[in-house]
This record gives structure tokens, C-alpha cells and sequence, in this order.
């Protein structure tokens, strides 16, 4: 009986139903990756990859929201400044080609909300930063 | 002969006494009266929105003088007339005349005649003297600037810093000084509070500016000091250049805010009127070469209050009231929560930090509860509390530094800034 409690429990772990929600810096990680493979690819490609990153920013939020139920947790609020960051890039990233008036604004939101009330030289947070690499893509 | 001429010594030296008597500045923040370059430079400043105090103070002057005659004149013909009745009188004819008509606190309380036909809930709350002037007594560190006419444009924008805001070059502020910041910041309130909109009800009106988030923010940034500038931020507002293109370039969602001043017809929007139109074709920027722009007595405190409550707007409207919409419908309608998420949203740690916040409510978010934890979780607003106590303990002469301080005992009330406003 100890034996069969054992292997469920290994089992069920191993399928990620008790895995913790993925981290600010490991979404990051994957958002650069699925960045890099469509950097040379046509504005068709490139939105279906950024919706696809969006799907897994939402999963992830859904997550945290099964172990951190009021949402307090610092872990959650760095990935939130991820989403946020990114919410510019994913508006963008529709059926018609952004115009320059609307690329620009993108960047801006991304720039303002990052660091409109920090010092002039603050550099940009990594997710800011990697947002407007997707702005700069789907741009181009 | 020699006591004419030991009397008349006496009489020449008192004299010349009282000449440099007059002379001598009061300084209402404790500094040297020595360090006069900032009050030199607002007493020359010859600026619209300057220009605009000179004349509403002419105007009192006249008023107080003529509800004196009024006071004595109903003295003399009803000596039965309660005290009570009398001052009525006198504020009445004031308001006839559309004139400030308050007390020493409120003195130059702007009264626009663009406040008739407006409801008490469209008219703004007006930040009080007294606080204003404990304010100007804190030191809130960084480089301050004066600015000087430049012959060839006419324009106060030769820029020269005069050392540290605090120690040994802390300029003289005087009481003529506090009550021109308190005139520019109230008329920058009225002239920005957005208009009653024609067929919508009265649940959906747009809300004035609320002058309490606006007193702690200038009190936290600068003391309402509004010489300071450096690559944090610049002016008494602490603007910065993203801040600024929101609301001067077509990429921000500002645009609109600036638009109205600019078309405004409003008696309070002179002296910020003819600043919008002129960024609205040519944004400004902020860098160490053009400080005066936003820290100058006249244009310079104009542009950046008008930037500064213009961005207070459009974080409020444009950003936390939607987002609180859409994620707790009942919060959205509490003010204490938007204005606590407000001014999170412009402080350091700036709109993401405000969003996260947000993100914690829902539709079951009982608002005394929620507003607990986001001000448990911000720092931002802990610090604002904390500049409110520094200024109490100003207020009544007692060093920050001090466990007096620490340990005063202030009201909620008095820490949210409730009492630096005076209600319409």
C-alpha cells in the first residue's frame, strides 16, 4: 500500500500537477527564445509566435492564481511586470501590419510605464526591454 | 546746537535703520536672509501666470480695504448688527466682484467666476497656505536654479544654479513667495479640473482634480520647492521626459488634456493657456541645458504644474480608473482607492507597481480592506506619509529628526493630506 501511495505520488509529480508556476526570469527566457526563432521570419509568423508567448504568459497567471489565491506573492508581481510589459508588443500584433504612428506609441507605453517617474539614465527592466525587441520586429 | 545736532544723528540713524530694515528680507523657512538669488529672480520674473498674482493681489488689497469701510461703515449706521452679519456682508460684496474673500489661510484662494453654475462635487478642493508655507521648510535635497532674463528674448531662461537646496545656500523663501506658489498651484487645480460634460448623469461626470494627491506629491517630490532640477526630475512637480511626452507628442495619451487648456476659456487657465498652445506645436525637452523651462518663477512653475496635474489626470483617468473598472467595478467608484492608486501609479514606483495592485481585486473587494493592504504593500505611500509627518512636525516648529516627531500623534485624516484642503 506504502509502495503503490509512493509511485502515485512520484507520478503525479513528474506530470506537473503540483509544479510551481514558471518565474519571471524563466518566461523571459523562453519569450527571448520564441523571439529569436521568428527575428527573420514574415509579420504573419511573427504574430502567430507572440500570440502563442501571450497564451503562455495567461497560463502561467492562471497558475498562480491555483497556489497564490490573493495574488500577494512577490514572485507573482515580478511576472505581472512581465505581461504588462509585454501587453504593448501583443496589442500590436494583429491580422493588419502596425502603422509607425502605432509602433511608436507601443514604445512609448512600453518606456512610460517602465520608467516614467524613475531618473532620466535608469536603464529599461529586462522585460521592457525585451518587449521592444518584439515591437522592433513586428515593426520592421 | 549740539543737541540739535545729536538729535537729528539720532533721528538720520533710525532712519536709515528702518530704510535697511525694509530691506531685509523674512524668511518664513528659517534660511539666511543673505541668500536671496531665488527671491530675485521670482521678484523680476514678469511672466503671465506672475503677472496674473500681481493683479489678483492688487484686487484683494482693494477688496479688504473696501469690506474694512464696509465693516465700519454698518458699525456706524446699525451698531445692533451682530458681528456675524457684518463679515457675511463683507464676503458677499466680495463675491460680487468674483475677489478672493477668505481667511489669512486661504488668502489667494483663487474665486473664478468660471465656478458659477457648477455643483459643489464639480468644483476642486484648494490646497491651504499653511501647508504650503510648512512644506517650503523641509529640505528635499538636490541642486535648485534660478533663471534670468535673457535681454535678447525677454524670456527668464538663463539658467544658474545657486547650490543645494538645503544647508548653508538654502534660499530665503518669503511670504509673498508661499503665496504665489499657493495662487499658481490652486489656479493650476481649477484651470485643469476637467469641465462638466453636457447629457451625462451626474455618476458619470469626470472629478475634479483632487488637491489632496496633489498637496502630497509636491510636498513629497520638492517641498514645493520649485527651483530643483536634476536628471531625477525636474521643477516642484519632478517631471520627466517620458511624463512629458505623454502628454505633448502624439504618441502619448495625454494629448487631450493639453488640448483643452489650450482652447480654455477659463479665467484660471491664464498663464497656462498660451504654454499649451505653444507645446502643442513644439514639444519640450528636459535636459541640463533648458532646466529654466520648467523651473523658471512664471512660465517655467506654469509648464510644470500644468504637466504635473495634467499627468496626476491621465494616470487617474486614462489608466487606473479603466483598469479598476474592468477588475472591481465597486473600487473603481471609491475615491480613497483611486487616489491611493494614483499616486502610486506617478510615484517611484511608478504604473506597473499600480497595476499589480490592482490585479489583487475583484469583484468581492470590500474597499476598507483593499485600500489597508495596497498601502501595507506600497512604498511609495509609506513615504508620503512619512513626508506628511516631517511637515506636521514643521508646522509646529518641532525637528523631524527628533522622537518628538516620530512620535506625534496625527489622524489618518491628517496624514492623507485631508486637512491641507479646503473644501468649495
Amino acid at each position: 500500500m506504502r509502495n503503490t501511495t509512493l509511485v502515485l505520488a512520484i507520478l503525479l509529480s513528474s506530470h506537473g500537477a503540483y509544479a510551481a508556476p514558471k518565474t519571471a526570469e524563466k518566461l523571459l527566457e523562453e519569450i527571448k527564445v520564441s523571439r529569436e526563432s521568428v527575428s527573420k521570419s514574415d509579420f504573419e509568423k511573427i504574430v502567430h509566435e507572440l500570440k502563442k508567448v501571450n497564451s503562455s504568459l495567461n497560463e502561467t497567471l492562471n497558475d498562480y492564481k491555483k497556489t497564490d489565491p490573493k495574488s500577494e506573492s512577490p514572485a507573482l508581481e515580478k511576472v505581472l511586470y512581465v505581461v504588462f510589459s509585454m501587453e504593448p508588443a501583443v496589442d500590436l500584433a494583429t491580422s493588419k501590419k502596425p502603422t509607425k504612428l502605432a509602433c511608436d506609441k507601443a514604445k512609448h507605453k512600453v518606456e512610460l510605464e517602465d520608467k516614467g517617474s524613475k531618473p532620466e539614465d535608469t536603464p529599461l527592466s529586462p522585460e521592457a526591454q525585451e518587449s521592444l525587441r518584439w515591437i522592433e520586429i513586428l515593426c520592421k | 546746537m549740539n543737541q540739535v545736532f545729536l538729535l537729528s544723528s539720532i533721528f538720520s540713524f533710525l532712519l536709515g535703520a528702518s530704510a535697511l530694515a525694509a530691506d531685509v528680507p523674512v524668511c518664513v523657512n528659517g534660511a539666511s536672509e543673505k541668500n536671496i538669488k531665488l527671491m530675485e529672480s521670482f521678484q523680476a520674473n514678469k511672466d503671465t501666470l506672475k503677472v496674473a498674482y500681481l493683479a489678483e493681489k492688487k484686487q484683494f488689497a482693494e477688496v479688504s480695504k473696501s469690506a474694512a469701510a464696509c465693516v465700519e461703515s454698518n458699525l456706524d449706521i446699525n451698531p445692533l448688527k451682530s458681528a456675524q452679519d457684518i463679515k457675511k456682508a463683507a464676503k458677499k460684496q466680495a463675491a460680487k466682484k468674483q475677489l478672493p474673500a477668505g481667511d489669512d489661510d486661504d488668502a489667494f484662494a483663487t474665486k473664478e467666476f468660471d465656478d458659477q453654475g457648477k455643483s459643489k462635487n464639480q468644483l476642486p478642493a484648494l490646497i491651504r497656505r499653511d501647508c504650503i508655507a510648512a512644506s517650503m521648510k523641509r529640505n528635499p535635497g538636490q541642486k535648485g536654479y534660478t533663471c534670468s532674463t535673457d535681454k535678447k528674448t525677454g524670456d527668464q531662461d538663463i539658467e544658474k544654479t545657486y547650490g543645494q537646496v538645503g544647508g548653508k545656500t538654502q534660499q530665503c523663501i518669503t511670504d509673498d513667495m508661499v503665496n504665489y506658489v499657493q495662487f499658481a498651484v490652486n489656479r493650476a487645480i481649477k484651470c485643469l479640473s476637467p469641465e462638466p460634460k453636457k447629457d451625462v448623469p451626474a455618476d458619470e461626470q469626470p472629478l475634479p482634480v483632487d488637491a489632496r494627491v496633489i498637496y502630497q506629491k509636491f510636498n513629497n517630490e520638492t517641498g514645493f520647492n520649485y527651483s530643483i532640477a536634476w536628471n531625477g526630475g525636474v521643477g516642484i512637480g519632478q517631471l520627466t521626459t517620458p511624463a512629458v511626452k505623454e502628454l505633448a507628442s502624439d504618441v502619448g495619451q495625454g494629448q487631450h488634456i493639453l488640448e483643452a487648456v489650450a482652447k480654455s476659456n477659463k479665467m484660471s487657465c491664464v498663464g497656462f493657456k498660451e504654454i499649451a498652445e505653444s507645446d502643442l506645436k513644439n514639444r519640450p525637452r528636459i535636459n541640463d541645458g533648458n532646466y529654466c523651462d520648467f523651473v523658471s518663477s512664471g512660465d517655467g512653475l506654469a509648464r510644470n504644474l500644468m504637466y504635473g496635474i495634467g499627468y496626476y489626470l491621465q494616470m487617474r483617468d486614462g489608466i487606473i480608473v479603466p483598469t479598476l473598472k474592468k477588475r472591481a467595478p465597486q473600487l473603481a467608484k471609491n475615491r480613497e482607492v483611486v487616489s491611493a492608486l494614483t499616486a502610486v501609479s506617478y510615484g517611484a514606483e511608478g504604473i506597473k507597481k499600480a497595476k499589480a495592485l490592482i490585479y489583487r481585486a475583484d469583484a468581492s473587494s470590500n474597499p476598507k480592506t483593499y485600500l489597508a493592504s495596497i498601502q501595507k504593500s506600497s512604498a511609495y505611500l509609506t513615504a508620503i506619509k512619512g513626508k506628511m509627518r516631517e511637515m506636521y512636525c514643521l508646522k509646529d516648529n518641532v525637528d523631524p529628526s527628533t522622537d518628538d516627531c516620530k512620535n506625534k500623534k496625527l489622524t489618518d485624516k491628517q496624514l492623507g493630506a485631508d486637512q491641507c484642503v479646503i473644501q468649495p
